[in-house]
């Protein structure tokens, strides 16, 4: 598994596809979708559709990586603000950053995109 | 010797620093605990931490305010967690300093180096959700840059960490980055 985080907005996708020499029908939006694609994006918001259907994303998120070992995702970093007064805000906030931090230590590699540049944060172990 | 740990909410920066204290020479090992628990929510974080650092040796100290007057041990290793509590409560509490809550914090912070064999502060990444907030909110986030900024400057190591991942920016250490 191989994970991208970065702000929103910063070109992760775009990275990705570059990188992949992917196209977007090839791109999962939802849990069921990322079971056979190569790449699932914008996770954090699959993590606040589940939370809000009262599901919970830990274990959806284990599921395709069951499935989909060799999969790219694509994460929004959504951890650095005020905490927000709404519970489900700060929760969503909660269980994005422990879902990434799980993956992270599970990828093969990490790459942060700032700004369309990707950086690799945690690169692949030397065969 | 200084290490600043930045990351946003459940970035693992917890972790990684306590991980780093028990590296570090000192005794006795010392957690200062900022975070007044007032509600259910606040209460079951403390207790998160707590089973955290279970079996690591720790004797917490309550620090909600006053950083200068903490009782720390000379020649201790320290954890500082979080800064951007103690801040809250040094604005925001009837006993803080207010106005004068970055001046309090970064006395103590000098004391607290001269004490301490090493020490390590956790701080929080709240800059970047492009929210106006109230004027107090406001005057908070600035005081947390400012504070942040200037432990940085005087910190041996600057490291962020990201979904568990240390980013080194400052000074030597481990980090698995290639940036």
């Amino acid at each position: 598994m191989h994970l991208v985080i970065g702000g929103a907005k910063q070109g992760k996708l775009q990275w990705v596809l570059q990188e992949m020499s992917g196209v977007a029908s090839q791109v999962a939006y939802t849990c069921d979708e990322a079971k056979n694609m190569p790449i699932w994006n914008a996770l954090h918001e699959e993590i606040r559709r589940l939370m809000l259907l009262g599901q919970a994303p830990g274990k959806a998120v284990e599921q395709v990586l069951f499935q989909n070992p060799e999969i790219t995702i694509l994460c929004d970093e959504i951890g650095c603000g005020i905490v927000p007064v709404d519970a489900f805000e700060r929760e969503w906030r909660e269980q994005t950053g422990r879902i990434c931090c799980m993956l992270a230590q599970r990828a093969e590699r990490v790459d942060r995109v700032f700004c369309g540049i990707a950086a690799c944060i945690k690169p692949e172990a030397p065969v | 010797m200084l290490t600043l740990v930045l990351g946003g909410a459940a970035s693992g920066k917890s972790e990684y620093a306590e991980a780093l204290v028990m590296k570090l020479s000192g005794t006795p090992r010392i957690y200062l605990a900022t975070m007044q628990a007032n509600d259910a929510e606040s209460r079951a974080r403390v207790e998160r931490h707590i089973a955290l650092r279970e079996g690591k040796g720790f004797l917490t100290v309550e620090c909600p305010l006053a950083l200068e007057h903490v009782a720390v041990p000379s020649g201790s290793v320290v954890l500082l967690e979080c800064m951007s509590n103690l801040l809250a409560n040094e604005c925001f509490s009837p006993d803080g300093a207010g106005k004068l809550a970055c001046e309090r914090i970064l006395r103590g912070m000098d004391r607290l180096c001269q004490l301490a064999d090493n020490a390590v502060v956790v701080s929080n990444l709240v800059f970047s959700d492009g929210m106006i907030y109230d004027a107090s909110t406001m005057a908070y986030i600035a005081r947390l840059a400012r504070v942040n900024a200037a432990l940085a400057q005087k910190a041996d190591r600057l490291v962020e960490v990201v979904c568990s991942i240390p980013i080194l920016h400052k000074g030597k250490g481990e980090s698995t980055a290639c940036v």
